[in-house]
């Protein structure tokens, strides 16, 4: 597992990188997740995270967000938001993380500035 | 050599929202692309999926039935275009619980290559598509599809797991039928409510099914 401890900071309509970090070869999926408790009505949050060569990113995923939410498993409400990203598969074996391959995350807000107060992007 | 799946990637998001992305390196050109999404249904809406070039993938089947607050759908693009590609879900408007399966397939017919289609729903512990109709009536088909259900289900034989998507509860899975054959995909969970989708396509080296000449027809 490789995990990357993200400070707290404020996202804002440029983008704020964390990373490239080196990654433990032999892992599959990459997950970003942050303290959303912050958002208010109106805010959205997006949230970008890249696994493989810096110069030339293997894999990305993407995603916006608009604030804190119920959890429909558990009823509970849930401040906090993450994205997942599977490395992908060649056949039928799962592509697993190579020695050199960096992962990173990048986050910026629309419609003003928001507080994260911390996050974590996992590699596993 | 039948069809081959080249590569595939997943991305799923818990929060609330419209866009999700997930992108493939190095897309051969002519592949096949079969996509497979979900979301929350809550707030009503409606979905797409189109890539960076905005070009929309077709859709094949969607379902929101089950008995839970969940949709999922199948796409594909036929004979695309390749390169370094994202593929993107977007929602008319936000919703929770989003995931998209993209995987990249050679071999397949560059015409036309969508062949059955199934769409099921119901509770149990082994959530099926039921039968594609039509049957497959070509060695080699390949079979695509997706569950999600009330509990997380997994892939099960003989199809392979391509992502098990634990944000949505869902599993896309795939297989190449070695013989033509009623069938349909299954999947294994806890018991409990589903929705399950499921297309076939077919290979680009099939060749048509040989019929002996009944006796009078024969030439001497």
């Amino acid at each position: 597992m490789t995990t990357v401890n993200i400070p707290q900071f404020s996202a804002q309509d440029t983008p704020r990188t964390f990373g490239p970090a080196s990654l433990t070869a032999g892992l599959s999926s990459l997950t970003l997740t942050l303290d959303v408790s912050t958002m208010v009505s109106g805010q959205v949050l997006w949230m970008l995270i890249q696994f493989g060569d810096p110069n030339n990113w293997t894999g990305s995923a993407e995603a916006d967000f608009d604030g804190p939410y119920v959890d429909k498993h558990t009823g509970q409400l849930v401040n906090t938001n993450s994205l997942t990203m599977g490395f992908g598969t060649r056949g039928d074996q799962p592509v697993l993380s190579e020695v050199g391959w960096r992962i990173q995350a990048t986050v910026w807000s629309v419609n003003g500035p928001i507080t994260i107060p911390g996050g974590q992007l996992v590699a596993s | 050599m039948g069809i081959t799946r080249t590569q595939s990637n997943h991305a799923d998001a818990a929060g609330s929202g419209t866009t999700l992305n997930v992108s493939l390196s190095g897309v051969a050109s002519t592949s096949l692309v079969c996509l497979s999404t979900s979301y929350d249904i809550g707030g009503g809406g409606t979905e797409s999926v189109q890539d960076d070039l905005t070009v929309a993938a077709t859709g094949i089947n969607s379902t929101s039935a089950g008995g839970f607050s969940q949709n999922t759908a199948l796409w594909y693009y036929k004979n695309y275009g390749g390169g370094n590609r994202t593929f993107s879900q977007v929602l008319s408007v936000a919703h929770l619980n989003r995931g998209i399966t993209v995987a990249e397939l050679a071999g397949a017919v560059t015409g036309a290559p969508l062949d059955g289609t199934a769409s099921n729903n119901g509770t149990s512990a082994s959530p099926t598509s039921g039968n594609l109709s039509p049957a497959p009536s070509i060695a080699g088909t390949y079979v695509f599809g997706r569950c999600e259900g009330a509990n997380q289900p997994s892939s099960a034989s003989p199809a392979s797991d391509i992502f098990q998507d634990s944000t949505t509860f869902g599993d896309t899975e795939d297989y190449v039928q070695p013989t033509p054959a009623a069938f349909g995909l299954t999947w294994s969970m806890s018991s409990g409510s589903f929705q399950a989708l499921a297309a076939s396509f077919k290979p680009a080296d099939a060749r048509p099914q040989r019929h002996a000449l009944p006796h009078n027809q024969r030439r001497t």
